[in-house]
Order: C-alpha cells, then structure tokens, then sequence
C-alpha cells in the first residue's frame, strides 16, 4: 500500500482524495460560515449536546473544516489535516448513527439549506468512505506543496 | 506511517492544525460573536426556513380539523408505519425518495390546509421536507404538525391502522 502510494500513480490517487474530502470540507464550511445560526440549529437536532456548546462548536467547527481543507488542497500538514479530517467524520458518522438508533429524524445539516439531506445509513456510508479516503492520505508520503512535481527516485 | 517517527511527525501535524483552528474560533467568536441556541419549545421560527409561508400548527388546533374535509393530514412516514397507525383519512406520503409526484400532490390541490407530519416530535426533517415540496408544487396553506405522530397518540387523539384507501 505505502509502495503504490509512493509510486506517480498513487500520488495522483492521494491528490484525488485530497481534493474530494477538501471539497466536502469547504463546501461544508462555506455553507455553516455564512449563516452560523442555522448549523446551531442543525446540531441541536442532533440532540447530543448542552446548548451551552452548540454555539462555541458553530463557531470553531466551520473554521477548522475551512482550514482542514487549505491544508489539504496546500499540501501544508496534509497528513494531520487529513488524520483530523478523519476524526471530525467519524464523530459526525456517530452523531449520525445515535440519531437513526434514537429515530430522530433530521437534515445532516452537513451542507445548510444548500443541500438538504436526511440523515441515513447513506449519509453515514459516505461520511465512513471519506475516513477511508482521508487515513489513505494520512498513510501517503509527506507531498510536498504540488504533489505531481517528478518523483525523486526512491533508492538513488 | 510504518515508523514512529513519522507517525509523531502526522499527530503533531494534527495538533497543529487543531490548534490553530481553536485560535481561529475564538478569534472569530470574539469578533463576529457566537450564536445562541433559541429556545426549542417556544421557538417561532418557521419550520422550514426556505419557505417562511409554510407554518407550525399545534396539536390541539390539528385535532379540531379531524373531521374538517376541506382539511388533509399527510403522513410523511413510510407505508410500513402509516399501516400500523395514524391519523384518520390521513394519506400517505412516503419520503423515502424524498420526491412526491404529481398525482400525489394532485390529491391535496383542492383543499384548504394540509397538515404534514412523521414521527419525531422534535425536527421532522420528513415532515418538513414534504411540506417544502408540497408547497413548491403550488399548495397552499401547508403546515407541519408540532411534536409530529408520537404527541399525537400521547394525547389520545384518534389515530386508525391499515393501508391506504386514497392513495396514488
């Protein structure tokens, strides 16, 4: 795995993911940041949280999402972008989960009003490929800033 | 990541990442202020936010236009659970694709109010979607039914079982 990932090819494939899950967190980000009140909302329907958090949490978590995603389109701390990339989707695949488990039923919340979905075992599947996708890039070679520059030879 | 030190080198990456990113929230919190949750129970805010027309209704007033024939409760809800239980001459309105057509939505053109519900007494996000479809088909006087089926049947409102009589 790490062989094919060091390879041209498995850079191109690193590159690829990398900009998927950076495109989920910058659409993500730029929905919640410009209305913070509505991902209030959304959280608190959920039903996982005080409301004292769900505020402080609209505020931080389109944030970090927006800066997840520089970093992985950048290629700057890619590989820890990524590793928290993979943190925040699976605690929004368990927050998925317990509301399908209670039978609340709601928006993911994932994207505003933009795109409503309702949270499913879909929504989780795609939440459960974009971990995969982002602990592939966590598992990659540390690329530097464009990663389809000429591979330097592994064993000169 | 196959040695330690590379794996040092991503968790630290990460805590960087984390830490900037908490210093961008506060930041930003200080800045532009950090929103609060407004109260669920005596919220007023439109069920759903896209379409402002589309309103709550309580259960109470729900109960009193059982019986209304100008006045038709849409059971967002799948057919399995519409079956077992709900509200009477209800139809049923499945969003499991989360599409309606037009012969479904041809059933409740001629009435005064439709009443949507599903069955979660908080956000139905069923129930919203379906009045936010209904109400861009061109129904008017679409409303959600606060605290959805399970209010209802803790209030001992009438409900009745089995499958779909007028249903596309």
């Amino acid at each position: 795995m790490t062989a094919f990932l060091d390879s041209p090819r498995g850079r191109i494939v690193l590159l690829a993911l990398r900009v998927v899950v950076a495109g989920f967190f910058f659409a993500s980000s730029i929905t919640a940041l410009q209305d913070p009140s509505e991902l209030v909302e959304s959280i608190g329907n959920y039903r996982m949280l005080p409301d004292s958090v769900i505020g402080p949490m609209a505020v931080g978590m389109p944030l970090l999402e927006l800066l997840v995603g520089l970093a992985l389109v950048s290629g700057v701390h890619a590989r820890g972008a990524s590793l928290v990339a993979a943190g925040m989707l699976v605690v929004f695949a368990i927050a998925m989960i317990q509301a399908i488990v209670r039978g609340i039923d709601l928006d993911c919340g994932c994207f505003g009003h933009v795109v409503e979905t309702r949270v499913s075992w879909l929504t989780v599947l795609r939440n459960v490929a974009l971990t995969i996708a982002s602990l592939v890039v966590v598992m990659g070679p540390d690329l530097p800033l464009w990663p389809l520059r000429p591979v330097p030879a592994l064993n000169p | 990541m196959a040695q330690p030190s590379a794996t040092r080198a991503v968790i630290v990456e990460a805590l960087r990442v984390l830490v900037v990113g908490a210093c961008l929230g506060v930041g930003y919190g200080i800045v532009a202020g950090v929103p609060t949750v407004a109260p669920r129970a005596t919220s007023c805010a439109p069920p759903v936010a896209t379409h402002p027309e589309i309103g709550w209704i309580e259960q109470n007033d729900a109960r009193a236009m059982v019986d209304d024939t100008e006045v038709m409760f849409v059971d967002a809800r799948s057919l399995s659970d519409y079956e077992t239980g709900h509200i009477p001459n209800a139809i049923a309105m499945p969003m499991d694709t989360g599409a309606i057509d037009e012969s479904t939505t041809a059933l409740v053109r001629g009435v005064r109010t439709v009443i949507a519900y599903c069955d979660t007494t908080g956000e139905c996000a069923s129930s919203r979607r379906l009045a936010s479809l209904l109400a861009e088909d061109g129904v008017r006087d679409v409303r959600v039914l606060r605290g959805g089926i399970p209010e209802w049947l803790s209030n001992d409102f009438p409900a009745e079982s089995g499958p779909c009589r007028i249903c596309p």
